[in-house]
Parts: C-alpha cells; structure tokens; sequence
C-alpha cells in the first residue's frame, strides 16, 4: 500500500528511474533491472541492504559532483553512503527555526554531515566532543538554543536538557525510538521525531499534534514516498548519489488513521 | 610601541570571537567553534574562529580527489570539509575516528572508498589507522594514496620509512605546524622536506598568521614563536623558533625552524608530571653510560583514549659505545627510577596502559641550539 502517490510523484519516479537507467557507468539498478526500465515505480524490484552492500561503492555512485562520505553501520557489514552538498542542504528535519544548535552523534562523520546542514543554512553548529561535560560547558558559553542528538547520544544528553533553559528544539535522529524515556527529559512541544536511517536520509517525521498527546507517530516527510508491507519500502523523490528507489528499510510500522492539526486526515503511520 | 601579548591562560574559561557571527549571514561558512583542551578547574578555552583561505592552501584544495580524515577535533574536520567541498574541483572526502577503526569492516570500507589522500592531524592517529590496518592488509586499502597531509612529529626517520612503506604511490607528505587555538601555523613543502629531513630538524614555511614574528630573540636568533590571527592578537605559542630568510622552490620566501616549548622546568602528560629536576637526578646516576640526553614527552589524543609516549635520545660515553645494550639498560633504569605521579614511576604507568612503551635510542649528537633536555609535544 502506498501512503501517497499523486500524478507529480510518478513524473518524478519516472523521470528519475530514467536518469538511473541511463547512467553509464553506476550499475547498482540497472543489474537488477535488465534491459528495459520498470514499467511502474510498483513493478521495481525492491533494493536491499544486502544488494547495496554488494555493489561497489564506485558502481552505486551516480554523481560526479563532489561528495561527503558517511559510513553506515550494519553488526560485522558497512556501506559508504554519498552526499553532495545540495543533497545535505535539502534534507527535511522539520522545524529548524534555530540559531546556535548542538550537534552530537556517535560517529563523526554522521556529525559532521548534520552539521554541514546548518553551515548550508548559514546557521553555526557547536559540534560535540566526545568529553559530555566539556561539550556541555562549551554548550553554556555558546548558549546553545537547539539539539541534534542521534540514537546513541541521547542518554548522554537529554537527561542534561533541563540545564539549559533557552532550549527551543530538540531533534532526534534514529530508525527506533524509546518514546517514554524521551517525553520524561522533553516537553512535547519543543521535540522533533526523524525517522532516518543514514543510507536513506529522512524518511518521515513526528506528527507535532500526535505527540502533545504523548503518541508518536509520524508523517512521510518531504522526497519520501513510503509503502507498507512487511516492513517499511522507502521510496526518495530527489536523485541522490546513491538513489534510493524502493528502499527496504527492515521498519516494522503500522498504519493508522489520525485527523490532526498539522495535516488535516493524512495517513500516518507508528512504529512497531 | 611596545607590542601586548597574548597567552593561552588569557582566555582559558571563555568564549572569544563570538561577535563573528550573525544568525542567518552567509560568512558563517567561514567559521568554526573550536575549543582548546581546560586545565583543571578551568574550562577550555572556546574560539568562534574566522578562517582564511590561504592561497597554498587552496592551491592543494583543487588537487584532492578522494580524501580521508583521520581525527582530529570534529569542529575542525566539519570547517575543512567544507572548504575542501567549497574549493575542490572534483572529490569525496571522508571523516573517520578510533570509533570506526573498531568496526570489523573498516579495512573494506576505506578500499571502497580508494582514498588517493590522508589528512592525518594529529599524525598520532595516522600510526593508529596504520597500526589497526596491519593485520588487515594496508596496502589494499591505501594503494592509490599519493598525497599525506599530517602535524605532528616523528619519533625517528625509521618510524617514518616504516609508516610510509604501504604506500607505493606517495608523491608528497605534508607537514603542518599549528594549534587548536589559532589553527595552521606553517606547512611544510616537498624540497623543504628533501633539504633538511636528513638533520632530523622540524622546519616549515610559515603562513600569514604568523607575521614572521619572534619575541624575546637570543643571540643564536631563537625566540618564542608568536602568532596573530583575526581573534588572537600577537600570540604566544610557547614554541621555541628560528626564522631563516631563503627562497625555496614553491616560493616561499622564509624558513621557520622549530625546536620545541619553552619553558620547560615541568611539564605535564597525560596525568603524570616530569619535572626537570627528577630527570636530571635519574640521569646522574647514569653518567658512566649516557654523555648527554634528551627527553621527548608525547601525548596523542585520539579524540577516545589520552596517552603519553617518552622517547630517550642520548650520546653514549665511550666505554659504553660498542656496548649493545646500554639503551636497553638506560630505559629499564629511567622506567623504574624516574617518578611522574606522587605514587607511581613511569614504568608503571607503562604496564598500566597510561604510557605506551618507552622508546630509547642512542644517537651521535644532541643538538644544542635552542633544545631543551626535557620536551614535550601534545598531539591532539
């Protein structure tokens, strides 16, 4: 089942399939495609982790723009994931009204990419050490408005946040949540849920209306055009380095029908 | 005029060029926070640091394809990646930390990646990656490398062979001379390399910031380095320095050569303390074997794990030349003599992981000029 598809995202679809298609070099589609483009974005054989893992990083590669590199991280596999700077700049994390954010994460390539998102907005971001008190006292004298906090930084800082009483925003950026450990250091209104995985990018985001009431669920966000099976298929409407055409995230969600201020009735969707 | 001078202690606690930024305009591109580490009790010292592009440096910019960054501040990666994505012509760049030599893939991955360039500062985690690697084939992952951008020092010319030998296609390394303070200082270039690396003397060309400014100059033209960069005004390094004026062959005017901190009665790494005075006293009692000597105190910071490392350098007496052993007798003698904690010597800190291995070596001449018996260098 596909969460929206209007007339503009096939076009879209379309189009990029034939861009993949006609790349000369980058076969990580094309190999599984065969001779002749996908009739649908429906009949496309869904990608996964295993076959991206296989492709060599030079033949998934379809840019020649100049790229930032992140590793992402699987158990005992990885995968180097491209991005050019316009890709980082159009990433959606919803609402960054922010002026001196902290930006932490486990890793620091995945740091830095978060950071050159808000150099590309001309915002300047306070970069995590890996010292939390050091980090934490640098965050004081740059009075820090905002976080961006990956999975495993968020039990470093979010029992902290109280100690910063100009805090604004929080974003949390990861493919699972623990919501109730996250509501009792944030108050709802200031938290922002990214569902991402780093080979992917932004998949959806927290529904602001749903979370006041102490419920997470999300809402695709923008590029990402999702469909239910067995798990979560992840579709981006943009041509990123390595294109992401029917992405098998391995997320369980579930589906559910929810009338909220953000987005009148949309479909939104929670995890499992 | 007299000139007012700058030190690191001036700012320690404080947020300093912070005024270089407004919300929303576009030359926060050019800006970095970077922090210097806080003695204790004192937090560090941050800087909202305004960088120059300098025109050597752009110049390699354009050149680099596929780049990886090894360590080093994670504020200072995200502003070079960003220049490098601002001023390369075509590349990737990568950044990576002791967090993903860890992984069990890492050795795949940066094959993948096919790096043709290192950016290795502190050099110390370039020897980590290389360490990691060894047992994972090196030369695989690095077989396109032809250019090694580092700061740091070597501990011996053979610890530089050793760590160079897997890469086939190096055509040039480049030294860099700076702090987490004030950024790139001088670089190093190829016929500089070429010229003086056979002294064992660590020179550079200095950049803008430095000014070509000394203080306090001797009668032999050594003085502290001093430095100026838009937030730091003549700045005091701590760093013992000569400056030659000779034209090199990449067209740099002026020659700094570098030898080591001022100021050295102790000194601290990585917790323990070396203090001239317990050196000294070690070492009397080894004048039948050692003529003269001196002290290299290291520390690496990987960005996980804070470590010293001591080198021992010393002129044989002449009954003790031919003898064989006598580094290894001086070294066991300075590890179980010499006390660098209130209860512990460095020996011990050596079993207990806080030091690496002490390294000692015999060598024909100390250089006199401006050396200080005990020296130390923190790799960060």
């Amino acid at each position: 089942m596909w969460y929206i598809m209007s007339l503009d995202h096939k076009e879209k679809i379309a189009s990029l399939q034939q861009q993949i298609f006609a790349h000369s070099t980058a076969t990580l589609y094309g190999d599984t495609w065969g001779d002749s483009l996908p009739a649908s974005l429906e009949a496309t054989p869904i990608l996964t982790w295993k076959k991206l893992i296989e492709c060599p990083f030079r033949k998934r590669t379809y840019t020649a723009k100049p790229l930032f590199v992140h590793i992402t991280y699987r158990d005992s596999e990885a995968c180097l994931i491209g991005r050019t700077t316009s890709d980082i700049l159009s990433e959606h994390y919803g609402d960054t009204t922010v002026a001196r954010p902290l930006v932490a994460a486990h890793y620091r390539h995945h740091a830095i990419e978060k950071g050159m998102w808000f150099y590309e907005h001309n915002i300047l971001p306070q970069i995590a050490l890996e010292n939390v008190d050091a980090t934490l006292a640098i965050a004081k004298m740059y009075d820090i408005d905002s976080m961006v906090l990956d999975e495993r930084s968020v039990s470093e800082y979010l029992p902290r946040v109280k100690t910063f009483p100009k805090l604004k925003r929080i974003h949390i950026i990861s493919s699972h949540f623990d919501a109730r450990k996250i509501m009792t250091h944030v108050i709802p209104n200031m938290l922002t849920l990214v569902l991402a995985l780093p080979e992917t990018g932004t998949i959806a985001l927290s529904c602001p209306d749903a979370l006041k009431k102490n419920k997470v669920l999300f809402h695709p966000a923008r590029h990402s055009l999702l469909e239910h099976r067995d798990s979560l298929i992840v579709t981006r409407t943009v041509l990123l380095p390595t294109p992401i055409i029917r992405y098998d995230t391995e997320i369980r969600t579930h589906i559910e029908k929810h009338t909220c201020s953000c987005k009148d009735t949309y479909e939104t969707f929670s995890l499992l | 005029m007299t000139l007012r001078y700058t030190s690191k202690e001036d700012f320690q606690g404080s947020i300093i060029g912070l005024e270089n930024y407004i919300p929303g305009d576009p030359s926060t591109k050019d800006l970095a926070i970077k922090a210097s580490s806080g003695t204790s009790g004192i937090g560090p010292t941050v800087i909202v640091e305004k960088s120059p592009v300098q025109s050597k440096k752009e110049k390699y910019l354009k050149k680099i394809k596929a780049s990886i960054r090894l360590g080093g501040q994670r504020a200072s990666a995200l502003a070079g990646v960003n220049l490098l994505l601002r001023h390369a012509h075509i590349n990737r760049t990568l950044a990576i930390d002791a967090k993903d030599l860890k992984h069990p893939a890492i050795a795949h991955v940066l094959a993948g990646f096919a790096p043709t360039e290192l950016y290795a500062i502190p050099l110390s985690f370039l020897r980590t990656v290389m360490h990691t690697l060894k047992t994972s084939s090196v030369g695989w992952a690095f077989r396109r490398v032809r250019l090694i951008y580092f700061s740091g020092e070597w501990t011996s010319l053979r610890e530089k062979e050793e760590i160079f030998k897997p890469f086939h296609k190096l055509e040039e390394n480049i030294d860099e001379y700076g702090s987490a303070e004030a950024g790139s200082y001088a670089y190093s270039c190829k016929e500089l390399t070429k010229r003086y690396s056979k002294k064992g003397l660590l020179v550079f060309h200095p950049t803008p910031v430095m000014h070509s400014q000394l203080k306090d100059i001797s009668a032999e033209g050594i003085g502290e380095v001093i430095v100026s960069t838009h937030e730091l005004l003549n700045y005091r390094t701590g760093d013992a320095g000569k400056l030659i004026t000779e034209t090199c062959t990449c067209g740099s005017t002026q020659t700094l050569v570098l030898f080591g901190r001022i100021h050295s009665d102790y000194l601290n790494c990585a917790g323990a303390t070396f203090a001239l005075e317990k050196v000294e006293r070690v070492f009397e009692a080894l004048t039948d074997i050692v003529q003269e000597y001196q002290i290299c105190v290291k520390e690496h910071d990987d960005g996980v794990t804070l470590r010293g490392e001591v080198h021992i350098y010393f002129v044989s007496t002449k009954e003790y030349e031919s003898k064989s052993n006598a580094e290894d007798y001086v070294e066991q003698f300075v590890n179980r003599m010499l006390p660098v904690t209130p209860t512990r010597t460095l020996g011990e800190l050596v079993k207990e992981g806080v030091f690496l291995p002490t390294i000692t070596q015999v060598v024909k001449s100390i250089p006199k000029k401006g050396y200080k018996r005990v020296r130390l260098k923190k790799i960060v």
